[in-house]
């Protein structure tokens, strides 16, 4: 937690079941999640309002993660972005290290492991 | 003796010395004709075996050239198919992740809050476990695309058709086909990537099950001897062609009507097969339907299982 605030966490997934599911399981363990199923949606509500993590798929059509990621990097360097990736982006993963990435998740992940990558990613900030 | 009979021996003596030179003229020339007659032959018949063993020699040398040629061929048509394969293990591992993640989150979340609901939280963890099944395979099949070779360990071959035949025990009741199976109580060990092949045969199951009418049969039977163990998938379906067999591992073949088969069941199976050093042969069965054949080595310095 930081401060008295429950942390907000944005949430992006093209495929919105995704994005709705992690979003409703972090509401459930005391975040408030947000979904939202574009880049450019994401990026509009990072710039318009306040979020202390970002998830977000890494593939996605229109802008994908990567780019949000660098997006949410100049507006925010400290706040922490998770990846999700599928088994074939791994490499790009890797990359997205390179630029910032607080931690990657390759799906299906078990809620309790984005769990653990959040609480750790938050306490740091 | 008188001058008469002296000249007259002297004459004799002159004929018979030229009959001598005669002779020895003669047998000089036979000599010589002995000589060529057998330099003749000694060149016709060395001729001739000489073009003999030219021509066995260049029939050599083309057979080697022609095994070259298919060699690389055949290397050329793995490579391509591993390349295909590749494509699709990243492709469906992709699209799969997302569906799956969405399906394990959300049996995470049923199972939390089925406290108490004993039936409710059973069904959510068989949910995930089934889905956890799903990941291990989509997995194994993106090592085996990138080059990797399968997870090998000693397994009972019977252990992986019991699981196969569970796997596939609804479909077939759907379907109202009978499964068969005929396994020995002792068989020697395979290695094996337990998973790959029970989705093998799962395929093989499958593909024979779906060549059957309602009321028709299925075997699975599995044998061995000192070297490989088989499994033979056999049905009492339509049956196959000996052209749709000779295609029957590429992928996107299928002699399915147009959306009821992607054509890959068997190209997976077989890929499987192969990079567990083995083969799959798929054929008419004698008398009726179709008859698919694994075989693969035994694991090496073990007793039977």
């Amino acid at each position: 937690m930081i401060g008295n605030e429950t942390p907000r966490i944005l949430v992006v997934d093209d495929k919105v079941d995704m994005a709705e599911m992690v979003a409703d399981d972090l509401c459930d363990r005391g975040y408030e999640g947000v979904a939202v199923s574009s880049g450019v949606e994401a990026l509009h509500l990072l710039q318009t309002q306040r979020f202390d993590a970002l998830v977000t798929d890494l593939r996605m059509s229109g802008m994908d993660g990567f780019a949000l990621l660098r997006a949410s990097q100049s507006l925010d360097p400290s706040r922490p972005v998770i990846l999700m990736t599928a088994f074939a982006a791994i490499d790009t993963a890797m990359r997205a290290f390179e630029v910032g990435a607080y931690q990657y998740l390759m799906k299906p992940f078990r809620l309790d492991a984005l769990a653990k990558v959040l609480e750790k990613a938050l306490h740091r900030h | 003796m008188a001058a008469g009979d002296l000249g007259r021996w002297s004459v004799v003596a002159v004929a018979s010395a030229a009959r001598e030179r005669d002779r020895e003229k003669r047998a000089m020339w036979r000599l010589v004709l002995g000589v060529l007659v057998a330099s003749g032959l000694v060149l016709i018949f060395g001729g001739a075996a000489l073009r003999r063993q030219r021509k066995g020699l260049e029939l050599e040398r083309e057979l080697a050239v022609a095994e070259v040629q298919r060699e690389r061929d055949e290397g050329l048509s793995r490579a391509e198919r591993v390349a295909t394969m590749g494509t699709f293990a990243m492709g469906i591992a992709h699209e799969v992740s997302t569906p799956l993640g969405v399906i394990v989150g959300r049996a995470e979340q049923l199972l939390s809050r089925a406290q108490g609901d004993e039936r409710a939280a059973r069904n959510a963890q068989a949910i995930l476990n089934q889905a956890d099944r799903i990941q291990h395979i989509v997995r194994r099949f993106l090592d085996m695309a990138r080059g990797g070779p399968p997870s090998l360990e000693r397994v009972d071959p019977a252990t992986v058709v019991r699981a196969a035949a569970a796997a596939v025990e609804h479909r077939f009741a759907k379907a109202s086909v009978t499964l068969d199976a005929d396994i020995p109580a002792s068989m020697p060990l395979i290695q094996c990537d337990r998973d790959l092949l029970e989705h093998a045969i799962v395929n093989l199951l499958l593909n024979a099950c779906e060549a059957c009418g309602p009321g028709g049969r299925v075997e699975i039977t599995a044998r061995s001897d000192a070297e490989q163990v088989a499994f033979v998938v056999t049905d009492d379906g339509a049956g196959i062609s000996v052209e749709a067999a000779a295609r029957a591992a590429e992928p996107f073949f299928t002699t399915k009507a147009e959306g009821a088969g992607t054509g890959l069941g068997l190209a997976i199976a077989t890929e499987i097969v192969k990079s567990h050093r083995g083969d799959l042969t798929i054929g008419p069965n004698q008398g009726k339907g179709t008859r698919a054949l694994i075989e693969l080595p035994i694991a090496g310095g073990q007793a039977s299982a």
